[in-house]
């Protein structure tokens, strides 16, 4: 499906014969591939439940829809709050509801301060054909059309920056010119940042802004919010608000995010519903049903904010597009699967490395995760005496040497290791260094240091413990004989 | 205004009676006062006080310049808000009132955020000017640059009109640039014979004169002059009064002197001075803010609706941020704050571990979650800044370290997040009682 999607739009991009921008891009996506496909955007609120979130937000609604009702509106607006807090709805709303002028940008696909201005361009005059490069362009632009129109035109246009945070990165200091944009242009713009951070975060704000806060929502709101789509899933109001009350017991503790709680929604929602279609329980038959879910629950608990997949449920609808996450393996022996038997993808059963590359995977490891001074007495066979450390003393150097991350070894010493733990002698026709040049373009080693030539390359090793064990055990190496951190004195 | 006891109380009673009778008309006190606060084209009649030392020197400037033909070039330097550009267009205003001065006036505006490049600012300046370019020689920007120049030098003395340059956001003319092209040129200028040339930069730093080059800055006339802010309570106090009275309309003003006078208004005025460094534009938001929910029923300002606004634009974001936040990610905050002692600052493996532990002391309260769930929180905590990475936002560390080793600080306050611990509801009492053992002790 998504090579034909893929397919599609590359047509559509060699057709139009003018340079095609992110932005661009992204509406091509959204505009024809999602009803080629009818593909749903599973984070976008469906309408009912858009309605309650206004209602929620009734005092924010009216406040900035009296002030985008006054003839000349004030000149900048900052609203503030979380990704879920319902500031790009109510916006929305409120615009649509006073049928303004106005054009969105986003800073993820405005990703220059030139693109921005671009847009606000086309606000401006759609057919304005000469290229607009930087601020001086957008003002003469302005200009030129303020001397055509009235001086005093009431015609309000809006512009809504979403994602502002990004703005405080951006080179050209765009910021300062859009806040001041009412100023330089002369025309009657209202700016309007949508904001996840607070002003006093912003480098200069000025002239400021009125702000409007959008605090967090409260249980009781996101409770009224989640049962307000109950439409959607074909059921009664009360037994989608029990349902609702019972993920809020759960999930709530762990995140407050709505997002989130949708998704947790979705998820759960059909095996909760099973036992009643199935006819096994009634709908009023909370505790039984709250029974069977429980455990299921529980466990999707624990993946929260991951939107891992299983098999089972790739074949049904309610979830289609998520994608396969590559998680991190688990340790080998817990016992903390989910229920329903994942397929999971982990990195050790990706990497499909050659052999040597295997040993020298798990020589980089032992490089990074032992302290210097034991590889004399792991890796020789006669090493000397050894004095014991204070057994306080060694626990600490151990939680260090695990919290602390990976350290930097130097080729040889890898090697060094790699030759013991292979104990026989390699191949002509291996080169070993082919091999490492190949590790670091996986990003299983990470180079530090110069590039010179002159000195020894260093490295560290970025994977983790239950790969590495993965791994030797597929190459029959017992790791833990080799561990620093697992020596038993 | 008044602010006698005995004469306030008198307008209290004033008011009241004529709180029913329909005298006061509601909309168009609020459409001229919002034409006063929001509409930037209309310009106050009087000049304020503390704006006439500017606005005296510049018209008499741009008098001398347009009458006498005497070069000049000034600097205007203040805070961000203090009133340069309005003292500005108001001298500019009143001087070209004159119809001798209008007619042999140009004013050329130039901005140093806008016109980045020193031949941006040309093209635009020879644009205002409405210079036809004499041959087709002069495509190039650095030849529009040139011709300019000449054009203004070459003036001949019958046709001589006077120009003034005004030079918004001057220290970017000479801090951002690789030359000081423009400047060296505007300034030879005005010390050369032939055009007659007015300067005037406006900049929010003071210092912005020594950011000239050494052959700029001996052409330049080290004319300064500041303004300042507002700086006495009182003073803003009666700022405000002056913003909100409105002509001939005497049951609204006895009502705004009246409401003024109320102590929580006064209060909160107070504390939006202080924090706003004392700027008018936040009182000005603030009063846009409260005169457009005026209406037929409520003709009058309100003073609870008012201190709700002014604690609207000020609202405490951390208070607000904290409480956002679940129990796990309080949990997650907890343990990175008792690890914060350490210089270098926290990663997440530390994190995690004093959570495990803290998860060990207050068992009933805190659940355990795998480490995969709890680093999406700790990332969530990360984007909404309560903890930040060492070094810095941008990617860049990302690369070279794994996720869960990158280094984190702290960037709320300890007692903060005890007392948002201690006060927040969903916490149970043994959590509690250690939170507010800790902030006893501190």
């Amino acid at each position: 499906q998504s090579t034909w999607g893929v397919l599609i739009l590359l047509s559509l991009v060699q057709s139009s014969h003018h340079p095609v921008t992110p932005c661009k891009l992204k509406f091509l996506c959204t505009g024809r591939v999602n009803n080629i496909f009818g593909i749903n955007n599973q984070n976008k609120i469906p309408v009912m439940a858009e309605d309650e979130l206004c209602v929620q937000r009734a005092g924010q609604y009216s406040r900035i829809k009296t002030l985008l009702s006054l003839p000349i509106p004030p000149a900048t607006m900052f609203i503030v709050g979380d990704e879920d807090s319902g500031k790009d709805t109510v916006v929305k709303r409120v615009i649509q509801d006073l049928q303004i002028t106005n054009t969105k940008i986003n800073l993820v696909t405005h990703y220059d301060a030139k693109l921005i201005y671009q847009t606000v361009a086309k606000l401006l005059d759609k057919s304005y054909s000469k290229v607009i490069n930087n601020a001086n362009d957008l003002v003469q632009l302005a200009r030129s059309i303020q001397r055509d129109r009235v001086i005093r035109d009431p015609h309000k246009m809006i512009v809504i920056i979403e994602e502002t945070q990004r703005l405080i990165n951006l080179t050209g200091n765009p910021l300062m010119i859009l806040l001041r944009l009412r100023e330089y242009s002369k025309l009657n713009i209202t700016v309007i940042f949508l904001s996840e951070l607070p002003p006093h975060l912003y480098r200069c704000l000025f002239p400021p802004p009125i702000c409007i806060p959008f605090p967090p929502l409260n249980r009781t709101q996101i409770d009224s919010i989640l049962t307000a789509d109950y439409s959607n899933y074909s059921c009664s109001s009360e037994f989608f608000n029990q349902f609702v009350h019972l993920i809020l017991s759960i999930f709530f503790p762990v995140t407050k995010s709505l997002r989130e709680l949708r998704f947790a929604l979705q998820r759960n929602y059909s095996a909760y519903r099973e036992p009643v279609d199935k006819g096994e329980l009634s709908e009023s038959n909370v505790s039984k049903l709250w029974r069977r879910v429980e455990s299921r629950l529980r466990n999707s608990v624990q993946n929260v904010y991951l939107r891992t997949e299983t098999v089972l449920e790739q074949n049904s609808v309610v979830c289609s597009n998520t994608d396969p996450i590559i998680d991190d393996d688990e340790p080998m022996t817990s016992s903390s699967f989910p229920i329903n038997k994942t397929q999971r993808i982990t990195r050790s059963s990706l990497l499909d490395l050659p052999y040597y590359s295997k040993f020298l995977l798990v020589a980089a490891y032992l490089a990074s995760h032992n302290p210097v001074k034991s590889d004399k007495r792991f890796f020789l066979k006669h090493h000397g005496k050894i004095r014991k450390q204070k057994a306080r003393k060694q626990l600490k150097v151990k939680t260090q040497a695990l919290q602390s991350g990976p350290k930097l070894f130097t080729m040889d010493r890898m090697i060094a290791i790699f030759y013991h733990l292979l104990g026989e002698f390699l191949p002509i026709n291996v080169s070993i260094h082919q091999q490492i040049a190949t590790l670091e373009s996986l990003r299983l080693l990470v180079s530090m240091g110069t590039d010179d030539k002159l000195t020894v390359p260093r490295y560290k090793s970025t994977v983790t413990l239950d790969c590495i064990r993965k791994i030797s055990h597929n190459i029959r190496i017992e790791i833990d004989k080799y561990l620093f951190n697992f020596l038993e004195n | 205004m008044p602010k006698i006891k005995g004469k306030s109380l008198k307008t209290l009673k004033h008011v009241d009676k004529h709180a029913h009778k329909p005298n006061c008309n509601a909309e168009e006190i609020k459409s001229k006062l919002l034409s006063r606060l929001c509409d930037p084209w209309q310009l106050p009649r009087e000049v304020p006080e503390r704006l006439r030392p500017v606005y005296s020197r510049v018209t008499e400037s741009v008098r001398s310049a347009v009458l006498d033909g005497e070069n000049n070039s000034m600097l205007i330097v203040g805070p961000a808000g203090c009133g340069k550009s309005l003292a500005l267009q108001l001298a500019i205003r009143d001087a070209t009132a004159e119809p001798r001065v209008s007619e042999n006036l140009i004013v050329v505006e130039l901005n140093g955020h806008i016109h980045k490049d020193d031949k941006q600012a040309a093209v635009d300046g020879s644009n205002q000017l409405e210079l036809q370019p004499s041959d087709n020689k002069a495509k190039s920007a650095s030849d529009k640059f040139n011709m300019l120049f000449s054009t203004i030098r070459q003036a001949d003395k019958s046709s001589r009109k006077a120009v003034v340059f005004i030079l918004d956001h001057f220290e970017a003319f000479a801090a951002e640039r690789r030359n000081q092209h423009l400047l060296y040129n505007l300034f030879d200028v005005t010390q050369s014979q032939g055009a007659v040339l007015l300067v005037l930069g406006l900049s929010q730093r003071l210092d912005c004169a020594e950011l000239l080059e050494k052959r700029v800055k001996s052409r330049f006339t080290n004319r300064q002059i500041q303004v300042p802010l507002v700086l006495d309570c009182d003073a803003y106090m009666d700022l405000v009064g002056e913003l909100l009275i409105v002509d001939e309309e005497i049951v609204w003003n006895k009502a705004v002197s009246c409401l003024l006078t109320k102590e929580k208004v006064r209060k909160s005025l107070i504390n939006l001075f202080h924090q706003s460094n004392t700027n008018i534009r936040f009182i000005q938001n603030v009063l846009v803010a409260s005169v457009c929910c005026l209406s037929e029923e409520t003709p009058f300002l309100d003073e609870n609706q008012l201190v709700d606004i002014i604690g609207s634009q000020t609202p405490d974001y951390s208070g607000m941020l904290l409480s956002n936040l679940s129990m796990l990610e309080m949990s997650l905050l907890l343990a990175a704050e008792t690890l914060d002692q350490d210089s270098e600052g926290f990663n997440f493996e530390q994190v995690f571990r004093a959570y495990e532990r803290i998860v060990e002391r207050f068992s009933g309260s805190v659940q355990w979650f795998p480490s995969r769930a709890v680093l999406k929180a700790f990332e969530r905590l990360a984007r909404l800044r309560v903890i930040r990475p060492v070094d810095g936002f941008a990617l860049g560390g990302g690369v070279r370290v794994r996720k869960t080793y990158r280094l984190y600080r702290l960037m709320v306050d300890t007692v903060e997040v005890h007392s948002l611990l201690a006060n927040s509801p969903g916490v149970t009492t043994d959590l509690r009682q250690w939170a507010l053992n800790r902030l006893s002790s501190q």
